[in-house]
């Protein structure tokens, strides 16, 4: 098990290069200068004074040299200076990150409580109409723009009827766990759909196996055959799909961030695009890709306690 | 003679008891008993019509300002009201059509161009160049799709054009996948190893033997990736990334709706229904495609 682990870590490693080779061209892609990118509040500076910054930031250093010192700096958890706070773009970050881990986990949450029950009874219910409607409450699920359904939401719940605050986060537990309503529920729609389709026809898949029909052929009763015995194994394909999506749980974490003005990474990285702010952008990617990476390494090693075919292979 | 009789008669045998459908041909009958593929494409029609005619059936002008009417409610004359620079919200509708399609048209077909070339010589060639389009392939599944996405357009600064290459740059990827593991698999079977021996080239068996069989489901794939991509243009169009005013676009349109809920919600509603009806449209046609192409869902 150990050793599984390692490997897995160990494989981890040139795809975390991969990443900050990324991010570290995004960077060098941006047009213009980078010190007057950097100074962009300040006044106008003659060349001289932008040549000295440039030589102390180690600018007109080969980029090899660069992005050793782009990781390096990162290993020390220094990403850089946001023009737009004056802060360290880390502390920004990190500030912001309980907040997008809170609206990602409750929208998991969502999902898991109603698209797999959905699943499966559409695939115990298969061909009735509870099937039917199910497959068309999954199908719509995967056409409807989340950011418009939050725009629903917010129109109904929150203008028309006035249940719920539209904008910002509650300071009370009270009035926090009202505000996140809505944000929630419109991103756990990004993967309602697919999970619901997922746990079908996973349930379904495993119903059809030779040991389900044992256990009928043996005279137990449906609903232990059907819980205890077919409903663990289809759950694990089904976690794994979620864990799977989890890049896209975030990529729509931004865009509700901003909707519903929550204060996550996500909304962060959309101001900081149109201020200019370029270093919070890039360290969004990267920081969201490790999330991506760690959460697939978890699933990995759980799947693998779950199911120890897997460290054999 | 007698056994010519004979031969001849074993063909007409033939000709008349199992004579096989082609491929095309009952994918093309099994698509047509499909309701929901009649309704897609019906509603795909009217959507193409409007865009193309969007001239001739908006009534006003969609970028044409009048202060003087701003903020109309619902009308005879503005189905969905006047926006707050006064513009009529129907005529955008229509004309967003052409954006939303031509961007989901275009992102889907150049990634899959790009996407089967680089799929196909990976799986087929092997060594380098798999390994170097495969690494890069890995790479770029390891980014969130829409926040590599938005980092792009950050850097290269918003426009259509910039959403529209964002996209395509890491679209290809799915279908590069999706064709190399299958090419990998095309490539061992008989058929083609007996092209080889044939002496057929490379080329000729690429073009003539691997993509048609490949094509199926590029098709399936590639519909799919249609509804996609119009999801995520009008969501980075909403978020100010890619069409820019006064462009109507639907995503553009809700983002400007947003300051006029409380009095003229039917903003808010219209073009996201629009997005809802493309991408539903889409998504029955994609749906019906894979229960008529993949054999293996056939009756």
């Amino acid at each position: 098990m150990k050793k599984y682990i390692l490997r897995r870590v160990i494989l981890m490693i040139p795809l975390v290069i991969g990443i900050t080779t990324v991010t570290f061209a995004l960077i060098h892609l941006i047009p213009g200068d980078p010190v007057e990118l950097m100074m962009s509040n300040t006044r106008q500076m003659t060349q001289q004074e932008i040549d000295r910054i440039r030589d102390k930031l180690g600018l007109n250093d080969p980029l090899p040299v660069q992005y050793v010192r782009y990781v390096t700096n990162l290993l020390k958890g220094d990403m850089g200076i946001s023009v737009r706070s004056r802060s360290a773009v880390s502390y920004e970050i990190s500030q912001r990150m309980p907040d997008t881990i809170i609206l990602t986990v409750t929208s998991i949450v969502l999902v898991l409580v109603f698209a797999l029950p959905l699943g499966i009874l559409s695939a115990l219910k298969r061909g009735t109409w509870i099937d039917t409607a199910a497959m068309t409450f999954a199908l719509f699920g995967v056409s409807i723009p989340a950011f418009w359904f939050g725009i629903m939401l917010m129109l109904i719940f929150g203008l028309h009827l006035d249940w719920l605050p539209t904008v910002g986060q509650g300071k009370t537990p009270i009035e926090f766990a009202r505000s996140l309503v809505l944000p929630s529920v419109t991103l756990s729609l990004i993967l309602l759909g697919l999970v619901t389709r997922m746990a079908r026809s996973s349930m379904l898949e495993v119903l059809s196996l030779d040991y389900v029909r044992t256990a009928h052929a043996k005279g137990m009763g449906a609903r232990r055959v059907n819980f205890r015995h077919a409903l663990p194994n289809a759950l694990i394909p089904v976690l794994t799909v979620i864990s799977g999506q989890f890049a896209s749980l975030l990529g729509g974490a931004v865009v509700i961030e901003k909707i519903f003005g929550w204060p996550g990474i996500g909304r962060l990285a959309v101001d900081a695009i149109f201020a200019r702010d370029y270093l919070v952008v890039t360290n969004t990617v990267l920081v969201f890709s490790i999330m991506v990476i760690l959460v697939n390494l978890a699933n990995d090693i759980l799947y693998s306690y779950i199911d120890p075919r897997i460290r054999l292979q | 003679m007698a056994e010519q009789v004979v031969e001849l008669r074993a063909d007409a045998a033939y000709e008349n008891v199992t004579r096989p459908k082609s491929f095309w041909n009952s994918a093309l009958r099994q698509l047509i008993r499909n309701n929901r593929a009649i309704l897609g494409f019906a509603v795909l029609l009217v959507l193409v019509l409007a865009a193309v005619f969007a001239e001739q059936i908006a009534p006003y002008d969609p970028i044409k300002t009048n202060y003087s009417n701003v903020k109309q409610p619902p009308s005879a004359e503005h189905f969905i009201g006047t926006d707050e620079l006064g513009r009529d919200g129907f005529s955008r509708l229509i004309y967003g059509a052409r954006i939303s399609l031509a961007v989901g048209f275009i992102v889907s077909s150049i990634s899959v161009t790009i996407g089967v070339a680089l799929g196909a010589i990976a799986g087929y060639f092997g060594g380098i160049a798999d390994m170097a389009i495969m690494r890069v392939v890995d790479l770029m599944m390891a980014f969130p799709f829409l926040v590599l996405a938005i980092a792009l357009v950050a850097v290269f600064g918003p426009s259509l054009f910039n959403m529209m290459v964002a996209l395509i740059v890491l679209y290809w990827i799915w279908f590069a996948r999706v064709v190399r593991g299958m090419v990998l698999t095309l490539r061992e079977t008989e058929f083609i190893v007996g092209a080889k021996a044939a002496g057929a080239s490379d080329i000729a068996i690429i073009f003539r033997h691997i993509l048609p069989n490949v094509f199926p489901v590029v098709v399936v794939q590639g519909s799919f990736s249609v509804a996609e991509a119009i999801l995520i243009a009008a969501t980075l169009s909403y978020l100010g990334l890619g069409a820019q005013p006064p462009t109507p676009e639907w995503g553009s349109m809700l983002s400007n709706a947003k300051e006029l809920m409380r009095i003229l919600p039917v903003m808010s509603i219209a073009p996201g229904v629009a997005i809802m009806i493309t991408v539903l449209a889409i998504n029955f046609i994609g749906d019906a495609l894979r229960d008529a192409l993949d054999p293996t869902l056939r009756q």
